[in-house]
């Protein structure tokens, strides 16, 4: 399957690549962003502490199962001030 | 009542009955450092009438980079206490009241009472999210501001929206990887004063249902919409 992903923490995933990413059938958020990773080089290490996830614009977690088409974004968590 | 000369260059964005409305409004700032020194700079310039700012921590070296009320002669004093002087320099009309602890779960509630708007300039995702839930308690609306090295996040929440709930899920914010610039610790605050003003007036749009994200080094910014 095919999902769109879009990165708002350049912090995180420093110059990270949007658009489509393939995935399996029935494969999470978390898997998506490990896909992400290893496909870009660009990622803190730890990112997973540092984001939080939108699919579709709804509040999603990495163990979300992502279908055909599904929009992620990748955020950064509250920070500070 | 005659609105004084010194809010002059206001009137032509606010009405007389707008700026007596400020007088008249009461907003609690939450953390005194970065962003919310800037947000108590703007709000008193602009003539909200009753400012209650709560920090427990002091200023340190590391704060002169980003930090307006921070200066090398109060170092070791506390951040709310020093917006005092700061506003009775600059408005000596508003009613400066400095909360100089930090907020915990048993005290947010009582800050909140009689509050027409809450800013979160909060540097803990787990404070933040104590006051978000004594905000909702208290159907206070709250604006939320975060900065990250660059990076600038406003979002207003509105009573019976959850989404702090999930912006602070779990610990670890990453400005302690990134830092903080001096700029970005102002565009934060600048927004987050313009929302919170917009709600004390009834007036124009907020961000309530939208994450507003800034990314000063790119100069992009994006709006997110939450369902």
């Amino acid at each position: 399957m095919t999902v769109n992903m879009r990165f708002v923490c350049r912090e995180i995933v420093g110059p990270a690549r949007a658009g489509d990413y393939s995935l399996e059938d029935g494969e999470t958020v978390g898997q998506l962003m490990a896909v992400a990773a290893a496909e870009n080089g660009t990622f803190i290490e730890n990112y997973a502490d540092h984001v939080v996830y939108l699919v579709n614009n709804k509040p999603a977690t990495a163990q979300l199962t992502l279908h055909e088409g599904d929009h992620v974004i990748v955020l950064r968590k509250a920070h500070g001030g | 009542m005659m609105i004084p000369e010194r809010y002059d260059r206001n009137r032509s964005s606010l009405s007389e009955a707008q700026q007596r409305k400020l007088a008249a409004s009461s907003v609690l700032v939450l953390g005194c450092g970065g962003v919310g020194g800037y947000v108590i700079e703007y709000l008193a310039r602009i003539g909200v009438g009753h400012i209650t700012a709560a920090d427990g921590d002091v200023f340190q070296p590391s704060n002169l980079n980003r930090q307006l009320l921070s200066t090398e002669t109060n170092l070791g004093e506390n951040k709310a206490a020093a917006g005092k002087a700061r506003v009775r320099a600059i408005n000596s009309t508003v009613d400066y009241k400095a909360f100089e602890r930090m907020v915990t779960e048993e005290n947010a509630e009582d800050l909140m009472r009689g509050k027409n708007a809450v800013v979160d300039c909060l540097d803990s995702p787990r404070a933040k999210l104590i006051c978000a839930r004594a905000a909702q308690a208290a159907g206070v609306p709250f604006v939320h501001g975060a900065i990250a090295g660059w990076s600038v996040r406003v979002h207003t929440v509105l009573p019976g929206d959850g989404t702090m709930e999930w912006l602070c899920a779990s610990s670890g914010g990453v400005e302690a990887l990134t830092g903080n610039l001096p700029f970005t610790a102002a565009a934060c605050a600048a927004l987050v004063a313009a929302e919170a003003v917009k709600l004390l007036l009834g007036i124009g749009e907020h961000s309530a249902g939208r994450l507003i994200e800034a990314d000063l080094l790119t100069m992009r910014f994006d709006e997110i919409e939450l369902r």
